[in-house]
């Protein structure tokens, strides 16, 4: 009943709605997915909660980083390459998508590469913020790669 | 008196981890995995509906959830309009040669007495009457013509199959937009 009532309430703010709802979902799934992996990179440092550690430990090396990068770039290359979904392919291959998972890219690379040569004490000051903007520039093109563009033809 | 542990006894006693912070971490894990099944619960409902044929149970289940409504554009590249429609998900591969392959989903209208008797010929509709062999009893027609003794005639499926005329108060949709 309460959903059913918030759900006729939420179906106001249509049409985006649907996008909102769509969006949160793609949101937590590529979150879930993030997470996961850093539970099992770091299961000690993830299970104590102790998330300053490692996010310093997870930065101040670019071998952490890097191969949570190769872990999405397989993950996505096994599911177009070797499954053929051509969903996937076609959810990435979208120019503002190819846009925003470049500028993603961008970003991984100078925090996870260029930060820990040329600025060390910022990412030692604040491994927290950081370490979270690492995991959405990961979590962005996950979240892009789950949700296929859709075009509806008028019958 | 015990013995002492061993070596391998006490490097897992060392390495065990406290109690609450563990289960903090796990209720973290199931918090996420709850939001993403109620995120899903408020997703637009989408029912299996047939091909122009019911010969069983659709694939999946009967009422799902479509996650990836709010991606749906149309060709002029605005959102298509969901509220109120009815959502469907074809199975099977009879509608194919009217652009409903199998897998397909769709957004319809749901009819009023007086829509139902302007229905025009080619029209794609789902009709709702109880199937032999299936649970659902929505499936998908071409029609032909909406007769004046209140039936309406459909057009032969892909596989060429004729179908019997239906009362109007059976047909219940008008497809107005596929997403292949």
């Amino acid at each position: 009943m309460f959903w059913r009532s918030l759900r006729r309430a939420w179906q106001f703010l249509e049409p985006a709605y649907a996008a909102l709802v769509s969006f949160i979902i793609i949101f937590l799934a590529a979150s879930a997915w993030v997470t996961g992996a850093m539970v099992v990179a770091f299961p000690q440092h993830m299970l104590n909660l102790h998330f300053q550690q490692m996010f310093t430990d997870f930065l101040a090396s670019g071998w952490h980083p890097g191969s949570l990068g190769f872990l999405l770039l397989a993950d996505i290359a096994i599911a177009i390459g070797l499954l053929n979904d051509i969903r996937m392919k076609e959810s990435l291959m979208i120019r503002p998508r190819v846009a925003a998972v470049l500028a993603c890219m961008i970003v991984f690379i100078l925090i996870t590469m260029a930060m820990p040569e040329y600025g060390k004490d910022l990412l030692l000051a604040h491994p927290v913020p950081l370490g979270l903007l690492t995991l959405l520039v990961v979590a962005v093109p996950r979240g892009i790669s789950y949700a296929p563009p859709a075009r509806a033809r008028a019958v | 008196m015990r013995p002492l542990p061993g070596p391998a006894q006490y490097r897992l006693s060392h390495t065990r981890l406290p109690e609450p912070r563990l289960k903090t971490m796990l209720y973290l894990l199931i918090v996420q995995i709850v939001l993403l099944l109620l995120a899903r619960r408020l997703a637009p409902v989408r029912h299996a509906v047939h091909a122009a044929r019911a010969d069983g149970s659709p694939a999946g289940s009967l009422r799902g959830r479509w996650i990836g409504a709010g991606f749906v554009r149309d060709e002029k590249g605005q959102r298509v309009p969901i509220k109120g429609k009815f959502i469907g998900s074809v199975g099977g591969d009879s509608m194919k040669a009217y652009g409903l392959p199998c897998g397909a989903t769709f957004v319809g209208d749901r009819l009023t007495i007086a829509q139902r008797r302007e229905l025009q010929e080619g029209a794609l509709v789902v009709i709702n009457a109880p199937a032999k062999y299936s649970p659902t009893g929505f499936r998908l027609r071409c029609v032909d013509e909406v007769r004046g003794d209140g039936f309406v005639t459909f057009k032969r499926d892909s596989s060429g199959r004729s179908h019997r005329a239906r009362r109007l108060d059976e047909v219940v949709v008008k497809v107005t937009h596929v997403v292949p």
